[in-house]
């Protein structure tokens, strides 16, 4: 049983993103089963689990790349559930894939120039500008191939280049996978400051729950192709499944 | 052979090989964006023989004859995705091959039935025949042409793929065509743009190779396509730049060894061609240029 699943109850910011009974399949195999889950406008929410919970099914599906999946996504209260992928970019939702999948053979320039192109007529307000400042290390290898970077760097140029077309929403699907802790704590610093300075909604596939639990407002914990808890930072550290799979404490 | 006879092979190689460059370029882009083998290529050259055909036939000025077989050639590969290949968009490299199989056989099945199996005359110009001396070598003007003209295609389509939004988004599709979309690039739109720019490449290379072939028939195609697939494979699979190094090498190779003039040769002539290009990819399975670099 879900630890609280009545958030619609609860007063809360405005709903950006509703999905309700999304179920995708690998040709017979259910990878995701009847998930429901809401992000309200400006808040950061985690999608927790482990390896194979349907998580990156659940975002690929949001976005329109995985085509094979009854039940509706809503943005902003409008269905975009068969729309292909650049239609959903176009709507306002940016994805930074899981690894990272940067244009390697492209300068940092031209793949932040293709982020860009999604941005329809709000286009060029100066946004490359304001990314270049959140994310100095890039401005600096412009020039170079994103082949060039760093892992760091280049996680940076995934997440910039997804903001060039000034996303409503922004899905991140394991920004900090395979990077250093130091950096780790760089790419969540980002988060908030996305979110705080930027007015970003945030959803965010991790499975460092740990650091995911204090930089979100609200998680929901997969499991299986399910979702399995739900609710804030608190409510789920108490809960006891969180804690024997995800923070070491013996049921 | 002496020094001097294998050099002035390679510069009457030129041409040839300026027209296999040109058909490999389009071939290794739709590789590199789609993973199709287009063997239908060989048919726009075809296509764009025939549009000159009936156009010279006409007495049309090359004022005009050039941007119609442009035009014709750009015009038909576009309908070639559209009619046969954005019905299989994803579909595995081997039922593209094959659908591409299809396609050339049937243009040039049309070609037979609606024309004629036999060739057809292409009126020489003028000056195709004309020539150069340059120290001991001679040097014809359809070989400065071609081989300036070219050049400057190239130049234009790395300026093309480098500063405009839709070519860079051509190499990023060659990349990862799903990412693309994740920019907000509609598929279809980038797919037909490669079609078509690979359309206008075998355009070039039909004025090109036509205006000093003479003849054209409806399995003109089929030799180049070949020479230009081998081209790509030589040069590294999907790699620009190779496709062209490719191109030149298969150009130069072919005249060096049609010049040799020793029957027992010419009659393996494809068989030396092809032990040739065996034993370059053993020495370099990565292509003479390499794999990796991407397109432009």
């Amino acid at each position: 049983m879900p630890v609280r699943n009545d958030l619609g109850a609860r007063t809360g910011p405005r709903v950006l993103l509703e999905v309700r009974g999304l179920t995708a399949r690998y040709g017979p195999v259910v990878a995701v089963r009847d998930v429901d889950l809401r992000v309200g406008e400006g808040e950061i929410v985690a999608l927790l689990g482990a390896n194979g919970a349907g998580k990156t099914t659940t975002l690929m599906s949001i976005v329109g790349l995985h085509r094979a999946r009854t039940g509706t996504i809503e943005l902003d209260g409008h269905e975009i559930g068969h729309l292909p992928p650049e239609r959903v970019v176009r709507r306002g939702v940016g994805l930074a894939p899981e690894g990272r999948r940067i244009f390697a053979g492209l300068t940092v320039a031209e793949n932040l120039r293709l982020g860009a192109a999604g941005a329809g007529r709000a286009r060029d307000d100066g946004r490359r500008e304001r990314l270049l400042e959140l994310f100095p290390a890039l401005r600096e290898r412009l020039r170079l191939p994103a082949a060039s970077l760093s892992g760091g760097e280049q996680q940076q140029l995934a997440i910039a280049r997804a903001l060039m077309s000034g996303p409503r929403l922004l899905l991140l699907d394991e920004p900090t996978l395979g990077l250093a802790p130091k950096l780790v704590r760089l790419v969540f610093d980002l988060i908030a400051r996305l979110r705080d300075e930027e007015g970003v909604t945030i959803l965010l596939v991790e499975q460092n729950v740990h650091q995911a639990l204090r930089s979100c407002d609200r998680a929901y914990l997969m499991r299986v192709g399910g979702i399995e808890a739900e609710g804030t930072p608190e409510e789920l550290r108490r809960d006891r499944r969180v804690q024997a799979a995800y923070l070491g404490v013996p049921e | 052979m002496t020094l001097h006879e294998f050099v002035q092979q390679c510069i009457n190689g030129l041409s040839l090989g300026s027209t296999y460059a040109l058909l490999a370029l389009g071939l290794a882009m739709l590789f590199s964006i789609m993973g199709l083998i287009n063997f239908a290529h060989g048919e726009l050259l075809t296509i764009g023989g025939y549009v000159m055909w009936t156009l010279l036939h006409h007495d049309v000025s090359w004022a005009l004859v050039v941007p119609a077989t442009l035009l014709a050639t750009t015009l038909a590969a576009v309908a070639m995705e559209r009619i046969a290949f954005r019905p299989l968009r994803g579909a595995s490299i081997e039922t593209l091959l094959v659908t591409s199989f299809a396609l050339a056989f049937f243009i040039q099945t049309v070609l037979q039935i609606g024309v004629s199996a036999e060739p057809e005359p292409i009126a020489h110009t003028g000056w195709s025949d004309r020539g150069y001396s340059v120290g001991p070598y001679t040097i014809g003007l359809i070989q400065i042409i071609t081989t300036a003209v070219t050049f400057a295609v190239l130049v234009a389509l790395v300026v093309f793929l480098r500063r405009t939004l839709l070519g860079v988004s051509i190499r990023a599709a060659a990349e990862d065509f799903a990412v693309v979309r994740l920019m907000g690039i509609p598929a279809g739109r980038v797919v037909v743009a490669a079609f078509a720019l690979s359309g206008l490449l075998a355009g070039i290379a039909s004025l090109l190779f036509f205006a000093s072939a003479g003849s054209v028939s409806p399995t003109s195609g089929t030799a180049p396509v070949v020479a230009a697939f081998i081209a790509v494979v030589l040069g590294g699979l999907g790699n620009l730049a190779g496709a062209v190094v490719g191109g030149y090498v298969l150009g130069f190779a072919d005249q060096i060894l049609a010049a040799v003039h020793s029957s027992t040769i010419l009659q393996f002539h494809d068989a030396v061609v092809l032990a040739i290009l065996i034993g370059l990819l053993l020495l370099r399975p990565q292509g003479l240029v390499g794999r990796s670099r991407g397109l432009a």
